[in-house]
């Protein structure tokens, strides 16, 4: 082969190694931005199931609810406020305090207000037994009546009747607790919604994650586009709850009475908390992939 | 160069996932704008701008000490209003024998603690109708003495006013024609529940006392 025809042949397999190079790259940065996109989807997809996961556990779920209920004293709270509101209605009667002595009992309101609340959540009534009460009530009153002589006919025996039934629907509207209705009809909503779309999120995700492990040469460039979409999913899961935990904004809720208000408020925050473990999850599960990614690349250099 | 590329990779750990995740955030807001914006309003009726305050005690704005004008003319920007459950004046009568606390607002808790004035009505020296009310087992009993001609003075801070009892009428609870003889001029309404101490159980009549302004300052707009 003479000199001429010999450069002739090297230009040609250069520029046709330049020609391969070119597309090589191109071919290249398409496969990064596709997984990128697949990346970002399935950010949106881990999100999206851990919003679910986080309303499942915390938002609807019972366990929380009936846990504040215990933290708050909201059973030692309602008892008191029976006992305020009650004062209220006789103290226009004349009647003095003493006259309710042992008429609102603190076991009985406890027992009452969780038979109250568990029957709601289970769809069902709930009738208080109010023999004790009217017992109770009605001794103290022959005793008053006894002790300081005072007269009692059939217009006071009816006025004192009447007096009873007030304290009784007093009792019993006190015990009904207010949101669980709501609470009961938004749950069974969701837990119908819940598993197919937990499922189905889930198995996208699955397919997201072995697509992008399969575009790569390499497994571990597979799952550093796994690790970006796990990332993006702690700051979209956690970002919110954060800001409303440190902000303290959902305390500023307009609830009354007080008792309510707290029981509200440490909910809420329980619920707050549960994305935020959530969220910290998905830093650990990002620990776990770079430990990953970096023995699959120690795997891949030795080879 | 080996350098570099670490550096890189760190950095991309960084902002490729806060690219997604401001992308992410846009997307769901834009796509979800109109529930997200009914939502906003409906937690701007149940946010205020503040923890409520659960205070257990009533506020009072009430200065015993305070030296009130008894007659002339006191103007507007010189009255403080009081809020709502907050002690303003003392209701007295010395021939019964009756310094009665007057709070603005008639709440369970407020009779509790003395006598209630409704808050559709007017403060002393405004030319209307005050209209208060508490317990007769308690802070009113002294009223089931009470007799045409008597004097009653509501004392503020900003004002001492006496009105002189015109009337005295016994009505159930639900009649509302027991106002109907009201006077133009300022007057002093005091009711409680009637009859007075007896054991009756829910008592459904009402004492009502009626009484015209005699003398005491008059609120001006300027």
């Amino acid at each position: 082969m003479s000199t001429q025809e010999e450069n002739a042949k090297n230009h040609g397999s250069h520029k046709h190694a330049s020609h391969n190079h070119g597309s090589h790259k191109r071919r290249r940065r398409m496969r990064h931005l596709v997984s990128l996109i697949l990346s970002f989807l399935l950010a949106l997809c881990i999100t999206s199931f851990l919003v679910l996961v986080g309303c499942k556990v915390g938002i609807f779920n019972t366990s929380v609810l009936l846990s504040q209920l215990n933290k708050t004293n909201y059973y030692e709270n309602i008892s008191n406020a029976i006992r305020e509101n009650v004062g209220d209605i006789i103290r226009p009667t004349g009647l003095p305090d003493s006259v309710l002595e042992g008429v609102i009992d603190d076991d009985r309101v406890y027992l009452d207000v969780k038979a109250t609340i568990e029957a709601s959540l289970e769809n069902k009534e709930y009738h208080a037994d109010m023999t004790y009460l009217e017992q109770t009530f009605t001794n103290n009153i022959d005793a008053y009546i006894k002790k300081e002589h005072k007269l009692s006919n059939a217009s006071t025996q009816a006025g004192l009747k009447k007096l009873l039934n007030e304290i009784k629907a007093e009792y019993i509207r006190l015990l009904d607790f207010p949101f669980i209705k709501y609470f009961v009809k938004y749950q069974a909503m969701y837990d119908k919604i819940f598993l197919p779309a937990a499922g189905g999120l889930l198995v996208v995700i699955i397919v997201l994650c072995f697509a992008l492990i399969k575009m790569q040469r390499w497994a571990h460039r597979g799952i550093r586009y796994i690790s970006y979409a796990t990332l993006a999913s702690v700051i979209m899961t956690g970002i919110l709850p954060l800001i409303i935990q440190l902000s303290g904004a959902y305390k500023r809720i307009n609830i009354s009475p007080k008792y309510l208000y707290n029981l509200l408020v440490g909910v809420i925050s329980s619920d707050l908390t549960v994305f935020l473990y959530l969220s910290l999850g998905c830093i650990l599960a990002f620990a776990g992939e770079m430990a990953v990614i970096k023995i699959l690349k120690d795997r891949a250099v030795e080879h | 160069m080996k350098k570099n590329n670490s550096l890189k990779r760190a950095l991309q750990y960084i902002y490729i996932p806060i690219i997604m995740s401001v992308l992410g955030g846009l997307g769901i807001f834009l796509a979800a704008r109109p529930a997200i914006k009914l939502a906003y309003n409906m937690l701007g009726i149940i946010i205020s701008d503040s923890t409520p305050n659960f205070k257990t005690e009533l506020g009072s704005i009430y200065d015993p000490l305070a030296e009130p004008l008894s007659r002339g003319e006191i103007s507007y920007n010189d009255v403080e209003f009081p809020a709502y459950e907050t002690h303003y004046a003392q209701i007295q009568c010395k021939r019964l024998d009756m310094d009665v606390p007057l709070y603005w607002g008639d709440s369970d808790r407020v009779f509790r603690e003395g006598a209630g004035q409704y808050i559709g009505s007017f403060i002393p020296g405004y030319g209307g109708v005050i209209l208060a009310g508490a317990h007769d087992s308690m802070y009113f009993e002294p009223l089931q003495d009470v007799r045409e001609g008597d004097r009653i003075t509501v004392r503020t801070n900003y004002g001492i006013f006496t009105y002189r009892v015109t009337d005295i009428k016994i009505a159930s609870d639900n009649d509302s024609e027991v106002f109907n003889d009201l006077s133009d001029s300022e007057q002093l309404v005091l009711y409680t529940c009637y009859p007075f101490g007896a054991l009756i159980g829910v008592k459904n009549q009402r004492f009502y006392v009626f009484a015209d302004k005699v003398s005491g300052p008059e609120i001006i707009k300027e």
